[in-house]
């Protein structure tokens, strides 16, 4: 039976008339990587807050391990590791050094630490930036020191918080590649971001939070099966007489159709073979047309249906 | 040990603009040391003179004697190789300056002329050299004066050396109230002391209490299984630490310029320890309000600057204005240089043992009440960032 390792139950945090947590329930399980996904300012750094104990909350409980969180449960604090969004070093210690420092902060023992400070620095790529100040680290390499200052003390439970936010193409697929080795390692991850792409590839189970609320929860494929859309079909059709499309949307399985500037967009709901039964309307009516593209939908096409807005804003 | 560890790592990375300071502080003090300090011209250094009268007049005699009352009577016989031996051992033998009433000066004073009355036996320009040439100077436009004004010589005279006397005489009275034992050097070595310890605490301390407070840093170790007491515990002790090395510092430079302490030479440096603390309570509270580095240097610049010439270490306090006073007494800054003051008995001070201790406590009183402050603004800007210390080891509410 899986364990759990994070569940919060009726957390509700209030910054004065704003209610930024509203009646969040988490149930995170041991071996997952629990992905909190929600647009800026849904609360999701407040509630990774609320876990750490590092904010008072206004009403609800929180466990980890099983056991109740607080600022001074320094047992609890001991198996967790923090990376946040902004990089938390020291200008003035090198690499090493600043993995040493918070390695420090949980580990005594010398020898091991040393050895842990050793294995961070070999798992985050930076054997040949050792004596290098952060000052000197471009800003991938940077996130991994940050990364390693987190991770160091080998934690049970791994809490990031967007470590990827402006963060070049190359450098965030090391990161999530790490973030997985470290889950194959036995660590429970959870994850926050706004980026749908990288919460699709890495998170094994996913919720959705919007102002504060928990609209939706689940992998990602159950999230995707929640909504009516399962699939949009785009079909390039030069000419399209409207009889030919009245018999596409009375198909089965169709929920609407739309047809603009030589493109048809057809959107389908459940079932299969929807695009070899509208080809077949096509060519039956001897209708030319040019490429097809299916698209599965995103989860932005889930927040977009639960919620009536996009997740984040397309220029981003 | 990690937090203090990382502390002293840190302050050690910031010591190079730490360490200029203490270097051209030192030099600036050797050089003092070196050289007289200004307030000696007001002292009545006696002088170990030798005069031979060419002249041999009534006059003459007079002015002999009238310098010989003032001075040391040094009889060195009068051949070249002797007088040069002299001059050249001056401090060995004993003579400080030769020179010549030349034959006529009873003439050329009696007709109004001051110029080529003496001849002296130059060795180097000496301080001493010069000081005779200009006592002598005085003397006889004094006697010129009162011919002119229409006195006979002897009259003239009898004049004159009654007025040149009673000026010096004022002249002396404050600074030969200072103790002769206390070593000159210190009296502008542990006045300066204000500047540096400001600047030095300012520019160390600042920086480094910055850097181990920064907002993110503290959240990791908030994250952490580090009790927030402990972690404060530490960096508290970095501090002491910091403060405690830069002050034996210049104790012990102190000490190896002069040879060592004794009397109270021992009240200066318990002066100048809660001095330091109040520099590093100064320095504390500076760094409640994370500034940048450029600012942090400028606020340094201007507190360490500011305080040194409010509190009269760069112009004497009984030159300033009544108003400049009342607005130093409210600073620490100015307690310390009283009670230096009367330690030295630069600026007029007398010596007064009781005042001195009063002047030690209140600056020990600034310390504290800043300490308090300090206390007090991270306690009201840190639970303002919503962090949650280990005080409240409780969620906010479980209902
Ligand atoms: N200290 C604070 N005081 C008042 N309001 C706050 C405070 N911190 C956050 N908020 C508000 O609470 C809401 C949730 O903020 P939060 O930072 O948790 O969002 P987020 O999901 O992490 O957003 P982002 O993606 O931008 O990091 C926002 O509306 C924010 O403005
Ligand atoms: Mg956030």
């Amino acid at each position: 039976m899986e364990k759990t390792v994070v569940k919060t139950q009726n957390l509700v945090k209030r910054y004065g008339d704003l209610i930024a947590l509203d009646h969040l329930e988490l149930d995170i399980k041991e071996g997952e990587i629990f992905g909190l996904l929600g647009p800026n300012g849904s609360g999701k750094t407040t509630a990774i807050n609320c876990i750490l104990s590092l904010l008072a909350f206004n009403k609800g409980t929180i466990e980890i391990f099983g056991k109740n969180m607080t600022p001074a449960s320094y047992d609890i604090k001991k198996e967790i590791g923090v990376i946040m969004q902004n990089v938390a070093v020291f200008e003035e210690l090198t690499v090493q050094e600043n993995i040493d420092y918070f390695c420090g902060l949980y580990i005594r023992d010398k020898a091991q630490r040393k050895q842990y400070v050793e294995e961070a620095i070999k798992f985050v790529g930076l054997e040949d930036f050792r004596k290098f100040y952060p000052k000197k680290l471009s800003g991938g390499l940077l996130r991994r020191l940050n990364i390693a200052c987190g991770i160091a003390h080998k934690p049970k439970l791994i809490i990031l918080d967007e470590p990827t936010v402006a963060v070049d193409p190359q450098s965030r697929n090391r990161i999530l590649e790490g973030i997985q080795e470290l889950n194959r390692a036995g660590a429970t991850v959870i994850y926050t971001s706004h980026y749908m792409e990288e919460v699709e590839q890495i998170c094994t189970r996913i919720a959705i939070l919007d102002k504060g609320h928990k609209i939706a929860e689940g992998t990602k494929d159950e999230l995707k099966s929640m909504i009516f859309n399962t699939e949009t079909v785009n079909i390039e059709v030069l000419d399209l007489p409207e009889e030919v499309r009245k018999e596409i949307a009375a198909l089965p399985h169709i929920s609407g159709t739309d047809y603009e500037d030589g493109r048809l967009t057809v959107k389908c709901s459940g079932g299969s073979h929807n695009l070899i039964r509208i080809l077949d309307v096509l060519r039956g009516h001897d209708t030319a047309f040019g490429r097809v593209t299916s698209e599965l939908p995103t989860l932005n096409d889930v927040f977009l249906e639960i919620t009536g807005k996009a997740l984040r804003d397309k220029e981003e | 040990m990690q937090v203090y560890k990382a502390f002293i790592r840190i302050a050690m990375k910031k010591s190079r603009s730490i360490i200029i300071y203490i270097v051209v502080f030192f030099a600036i003090s050797v050089v003092y040391a070196l050289s007289d300090t200004p307030d000696s011209i007001f002292t009545d250094t006696s002088l170990k003179v030798c005069v031979y009268d060419d002249d041999d007049t009534a006059e003459s005699r007079a002015l002999t004697d009238f310098v010989y009352s003032r001075h040391i009577r040094s009889d060195v016989s009068r051949d070249h190789d002797s007088i040069t031996d002299a001059l050249y051992y001056g401090a060995i033998s004993g003579t400080d300056c030769v020179f010549i009433i030349n034959k006529g000066y009873s003439e050329a004073l009696a007709a109004g002329r001051t110029d080529d009355l003496f001849t002296f036996y130059t060795m180097h320009g000496s301080y001493q050299e010069t000081m005779m040439q200009a006592q002598l100077g005085e003397y006889v436009r004094s006697v010129a004066a009162y011919t002119a004004a229409g006195e006979d010589l002897p009259d003239a005279i009898a004049h004159t050396e009654k007025a040149v006397t009673k000026r010096t005489d004022v002249r002396l009275t404050a600074p030969d109230t200072g103790d002769p034992e206390y070593p000159k050097m210190f009296s502008v070595y542990f006045l300066f002391m204000v500047y540096i310890l400001l600047a030095v605490m300012m520019n160390s301390l600042c920086p480094v209490l910055t850097t181990m407070n920064r907002r993110d840093i503290r959240f990791r170790t908030n994250c952490s299984s580090i009790r927030p007491l402990s972690g404060s515990l530490q960096i508290f002790a970095g501090s002491v630490t910091l403060v405690v090395s830069i002050w034996l510092v210049f104790m012990v430079g102190g000490a190896v310029m002069n040879g060592g302490f004794h009397g109270k030479c021992w009240i200066a440096v318990l002066n100048s320890f809660v001095f330091a603390l109040v520099a590093a309570s100064i320095s504390l509270v500076a760094s409640c309000f994370s500034l940048n580095p450029n600012l942090m240097n400028l606020a340094a610049q201007i507190i360490s600057l500011g305080l040194s010439f409010l509190s009269g270490v760069f112009v004497e306090q009984s030159l300033l204005g009544d108003g400049v006073l009342s607005v130093a007494r409210l600073f620490p800054a100015y307690w310390y240089v009283r009670a230096n003051n009367m330690l030295s008995g630069l600026d007029g001070a007398v010596y007064d043992g009781a005042e001195i201790a009063r002047c030690i406590m209140i600056e020990a009183a600034y310390a504290l009440a800043l300490f308090v402050l300090t206390l007090l603004i991270r306690r009201i800007r840190y639970s303002e960032t919503a962090l949650v210390s280990g005080r409240n080891s409780e969620p906010a509410a479980q209902n």
